[in-house]
């Protein structure tokens, strides 16, 4: 496994940051569902993607995988052995 | 399809183990109107509604439930960590220890489990949107009830979210259902049945 931080993965202050952004975009999406003409809540969606993208770069980088399409190393699966969420 | 993101939707870090407290949350799992049936109804429900601004409401709110499942499951973990069975016997999560352990077990508060009887898929817009405005405010209402029982602000927190995503999601249901209306014929004053009969 790569050396990433073991720490768990719901008080980290980048994850905190992760969620909270994230967080924003699914509240967007529900409401563009609703309300696909609001140009107001389009352009709020468009500004964060890119810091999410940033966001899960950085935290990927420290700490493994988010998703299974995240494991950068070519030497190790790190998937499965990071921490699960519900760890503390 | 579905990819699972490993990280949960709103931190779930709890210090204190507290069986009284799994014992009730875990309906919110399993119970009458707990997540896992939240995420079944409005999953199921997408295949029949014949309008794709509606099919995108079920979608997301549907697979934010799938996350919120995996929140309760956190927070009933968590709370039944490294509990001494002397605290387990005296306190009313005994019964649902003596069959699931410590595992995390979709069943209500009453012990029963969980059961696609607690769902509705009518295949009609009206009757599904209707149904799904009810099960967001009986989900709040349940969390209402936990949030009458609990003081630790550990567990309060995420359930306060978890309290607060049923009311963004009963606004979004009463958005389809209002737009479902507006798209019928005018003359269908009753509103009956649009996406077989016509």
């Amino acid at each position: 496994m790569m050396n990433y931080n073991g720490n768990s993965r719901n008080s980290d202050a980048l994850m905190k940051k992760l969620q909270g952004v994230e967080f924003v975009l699914y509240e967007l999406t529900l409401y563009l569902d609703a309300y696909p003409e609001s140009k107001e809540a389009l352009a709020l969606y468009h500004s964060l993607l890119d810091a999410r993208r940033k966001l899960v770069a950085e935290y990927q980088a420290k700490h493994g995988p988010l998703t299974m399409y995240g494991n950068e190393s070519t030497t190790s699966w790190d998937w499965a052995s990071t921490p699960w969420p519900w760890e503390t | 399809m579905w990819i699972y993101e490993k990280k949960l939707q709103f931190p779930v870090k709890i210090k204190n183990p507290d069986a009284r407290a799994a014992s009730i949350i875990v309906s919110q799992l399993g119970g009458p109107d707990g997540e896992l049936a939240a995420s079944m109804r409005y999953l199921n429900q997408r295949f029949s509604m014949p309008d794709r601004k509606i099919v995108g409401i079920l979608t997301d709110v549907g697979t934010e439930e799938l996350a919120h499942l995996e929140m309760v499951g956190s927070i009933l973990t968590q709370l039944t960590k490294n509990l001494p069975v002397s605290e387990i016997e005296s306190s009313p999560f005994a019964q649902y220890f003596v069959d699931h352990t410590a595992g995390v077990y979709p069943a209500s508060a009453a012990g029963v489990p969980a059961d696609m009887k607690y769902i509705g898929v009518k295949g009609d817009v009206i009757a599904d949107l209707n149904e799904d405005l009810a099960a967001e405010q009986k989900a709040r209402v349940t969390y209402d009830n936990i949030l009458r029982m609990i003081d630790d602000p550990d567990i309060r927190e995420p359930i306060k979210f978890l309290r607060e995503r049923e009311l963004v999601h009963y606004q979004r249901f009463a958005d389809a259902l209002r737009h479902a209306q507006e798209s019928m014929n005018s003359k269908n004053f009753y509103a009956t049945n649009p996406s077989f009969d016509n």
